[in-house]
């Protein structure tokens, strides 16, 4: 897939476009009343019971048209119910919710893109027990968990094996690339595999292009995506040693993607595949391969990949200073949108064509160890819901009844196909976590569907062990420490952080399969 | 010596106390509390909201003798808290002898306002600039490239030879304008007599400065470097905003790692210890400065 406009001068307009448009996504403004949809009330059991009133907090503006119109809609099933919208900042949105939490005030339902690291305070309620009963505004009459797109909701489980979002949109990530940088540097065909790419970074280098726009700090992810993604690949030959306390009869046929749904790693079971050496970074040499592999990229990546904020990196691409960045579904609609205003306000010169294509895969071409398949398609949760634990019931029921309702696949496949009048099209460009909805047009390339089987190996014991491996694996990158003093040091974090989720998580740590592995 | 209470007093002012009561009570409340208890919660091994127990000075032992992190972010912060009194004394203080000594009363007024000015811009605006300045493709590399000094262009805050001086370089000129005001205010009140009496001895305005005007507003100068040295030891803001840090953890100050444990890691009572640690700090540096810039009268 391709899109077309053409060619780039001039950087300084486009980077104040860029920050325009930024702001403006940051806005609430122009989201312009959407159109009537159908509620998903025939279910005559999910309607006016209860009475009360939460609190929604979000920090993605995308996202305010369909919840607003999602708590518009909920006010005809549940008039009694008024459900406050809080709109916040992106910037530290994760520290309000932190420091709410804590104190006490938090929203009760939240949006966000993570819900494991506020499990440090115990303070938000597990869903599994809700998941696991019907929605009563689904008509699909299945335990709600399956009314998701299936091995998402996996992702949301913490170390005792609980789910903590009901989950909202996934990404799925692509290479995005300047085609005309491609064309100038002799590129035929954008990559496929790793190996590849290494290649074509290389011909863009030779054309003294920037190859590949990257952040690598602890406020972005972005290196990680991917090397989580290898990991869970690699060690697929490993699932059944390390997922000891499976279901009744459960086999792993990597080949059967639902092989691994309602399967997840625990903390205990973390701990004895990190005693035995597997995933012990100081003992693996899967591992060990799998960041010796990410770093032979880092010769095509921007010096200040230390320093520049994950926002900047696109920022960058729009403005033609790197030719490629890798990120979600929703730049296709960023990318698109910033090229529009730059046609519309007279400045196709700033313009130039780009593309997309799924991340480059690695394989047994990349090691010997990737001998159940290549590494699926790059994507992941991307965000969801928590619920505050409270004293009051009658809000969590409320806290439940609304999400049920949000993420009924009737309401959400209204919801995501809202387009905003002013452009025309979808508020929201990300892929639904709730099945059956359709992706936005020119998203398609993107698939979240995974070919392969995959259980979510946490790269991260916590919080304190994720704060600790960035210093290591910047130190890593630029060769300021060696593999095997990286390595050394991750496991040392990495064990320790293991140490720390098993005391908080004390009473739903299994120490007798610890024992009796470990003896 | 004890002293009785005079109730006949209190009672003869009990609306001057009744109107400061309110004002003391939300002290109380939101300041006072907070800092007892968080004496309290240093003790604990505590998640701030259903996990707590009693483990004596573990928090303390743990910081002090086993964190990695501790006494490499504490000499950070002294680097940063040195530089930052420089910094808030210097400039300021030049600035203040510049506007006091002008003729125009119109002008030392305008100039006045001024001052205040930046102190409008919310200091999180502020740090996003630098930030932006201070990236690889920011306006200080491509001043560099300007001026033919393009080779010394690099990522300021993604080099550990940089990122220090980096950080300390925000905000330059550092025209602290809060406390020139303060320095200003101070040699406002100095005699004009002594003004006078030091040109009958024909003294240099170096002189001037050096004999008359900086130990006459060591008061001010006092203020400001306790303010200073406070502000430097509980600072992490842009640090977090800035760095988160890095690279490779080597911007990470005591304040950061209170914050960190906070509320990331679900440490409270150990994020208190820290915090009772830096209190500590605060207090001695207070007492050294008071000790050793001793003003009399």
């Amino acid at each position: 897939m391709k899109f077309i406009g053409s060619k780039t001068k001039s950087t300084i307009m486009i980077s104040l476009l860029a920050v325009m448009v930024g702001l403006s996504a940051c806005s609430n403004e122009g989201n312009s009343p959407s159109p009537t949809i159908n509620t998903p009330t025939d279910n005559p059991d999910a309607s006016g019971k209860l009475k009360g009133r939460i609190v929604l907090s979000n920090k993605m503006a995308e996202q305010t048209a369909l919840l607003e119109k999602a708590i518009e809609e909920y006010k005809k099933v549940q008039p009694d119910v008024t459900v406050d919208y809080q709109i916040k900042p992106w910037e530290g949105y994760e520290t309000f919710l932190k420091t709410t939490l804590v104190g006490g005030s938090a929203p009760d339902v939240m949006f966000t893109e993570e819900a494991n690291t506020f499990r440090a305070q115990d303070s938000i309620i597990s869903l599994d027990d809700y998941l696991n009963t019907p929605n009563p505004y689904s008509d699909t009459e299945k335990p709600w968990k399956d009314d998701f797109v299936a091995p998402y909701i996996d992702m949301t489980r913490d170390g005792a094996g609980r789910s903590n979002m009901v989950p909202w949109s996934i990404f799925s990530l692509g290479l995005f690339y300047n085609q005309e940088m491609y064309e100038k540097a002799g590129v035929a065909q954008p990559p496929a595999t790793w190996n590849e790419w290494k290649q074509v970074n290389q011909q863009l280098a030779d054309a003294d292009f920037l190859p590949w726009g990257l952040a690598i700090k602890p406020d972005d992810a972005q290196s990680l995506w991917a090397i989580g993604n290898w990991m869970n690949a690699a060690f697929r030959s490993d699932y059944e040693v390390l997922n000891l306390k499976h279901k009744e009869g459960w086999s792993y046929d990597p080949n059967d993607p639902a092989s691994t749904v309602g399967e997840a790693i625990t903390i205990d079971e973390l701990w004895i595949g990190y005693k035995k050496g597997i995933l012990d970074p100081a003992k693996s040499e899967k591992l060990r391969s799998l960041f010796q592999l990410f770093k032979e990229m880092t010769p095509y990546m921007n010096k200040d990949f230390m320093a520049i904020g994950g926002s900047e990196v696109p920022q960058r691409f729009l403005t033609a200073k790197n030719a490629q960045f890798y990120n979600g579904t929703w730049f296709v609609g960023n990318i698109n949108m910033h090229m529009e205003s730059l046609k519309a306000d007279g400045k196709e010169d700033q313009t130039f064509r780009w593309g997309v294509i799924p991340f480059p895969k690695v394989g047994a071409e990349n090691g010997a160890f990737f001998d159940k398949g290549e590494s699926n398609e790059l994507s992941g949760l991307r965000n969801g819901f928590m619920v505050k634990k409270s004293d009051d019931a009658n809000t969590t029921n409320i806290a439940i009844d609304f999400l049920r309702f949000l993420t009924s696949p009737k309401m959400a496949s209204e919801l995501f196909q809202l387009k905003n009048p002013d452009s025309g099209k979808r508020f929201v460009a990300d892929i639904a976590a709730i099945a059956g909805v359709p992706p936005m047009e020119g998203a398609e390339m993107l698939s979240p569907e995974r070919k392969y089987a995959d259980l979510n190996l946490t790269f991260f014991a916590d919080q304190k062990d994720q704060d600790e491996f960035w210093g290591q694996w910047q130190k890593y990158l630029t060769d300021k420490i060696t593999l095997d003093e990286f390595a050394a040091q991750r496991s040392k974090s990495f064990g320790a952080g293991i140490e720390r989720q098993l005391k908080l998580l004390q009473s739903e740590v299994d120490q007798a399969l610890i024992d009796s592995e470990l003896k | 010596m004890a002293s009785k209470i005079n109730f006949r007093a209190l009672f003869k002012n009990k609306w001057l106390y009744a109107g400061l009561l309110p004002s003391f009570g939300l002290l109380a409340i939101f300041s006072y509390y907070p800092f007892f208890n968080s004496f309290y919660t240093s003790l604990l091994d505590s998640n701030g909201v259903n996990h707590s127990k009693f483990v004596w000075l573990a928090n303390f032992v743990e910081l002090l003798t086993n964190d990695a992190e501790f006494y490499p972010a504490l000499k950070v912060m002294a680097v940063f808290a040195v530089a930052d009194v420089v910094k808030a004394v210097s400039v300021p203080l030049f600035v203040a002898l510049m506007i006091h000594h002008l003729r125009s009363e119109r002008a030392k007024y305008i100039f006045r306002v001024l001052l205040v000015v930046p102190a409008v811009v919310p200091s999180m605006v502020g740090l996003l600039l630098w930030k932006s300045f201070l990236s690889e493709t920011g306006m200080i590399n491509e001043l560099l490239k300007v001026i033919g000094m393009g080779q010394f262009a690099t990522s300021w805050l993604g080099n550990e030879d940089t990122v220090i001086g980096a950080l300390i370089f925000i905000g330059f000129p550092w025209v602290n304008g809060v406390g020139t005001l303060i320095l200003l205010a101070g040699l406002i009140n100095i005699s004009k007599e002594l003004y006078d009496a030091g040109r009958v001895d024909g003294v240099s305005a170096w002189r001037r400065m050096w004999n008359i005007e900086i130990p006459l507003i060591l008061p001010q100068l006092r203020l400001l470097i306790i303010l200073t040295i406070i502000g430097s030891i509980q600072s992490y803001e842009s640090i977090l905003i800035i760095t988160q840090g890095g690279p490779y953890g080597i911007t990470n100050v005591p304040g950061l790692m209170l914050y960190n444990n906070a509320f990331s890691y679900g440490r409270v009572g150990y994020a208190s210890a820290i915090g009772i640690v830096l209190f500590l700090l605060i207090i001695g540096f207070t007492y050294i400065n008071n000790r050793y810039n001793r003003v009399d009268a």
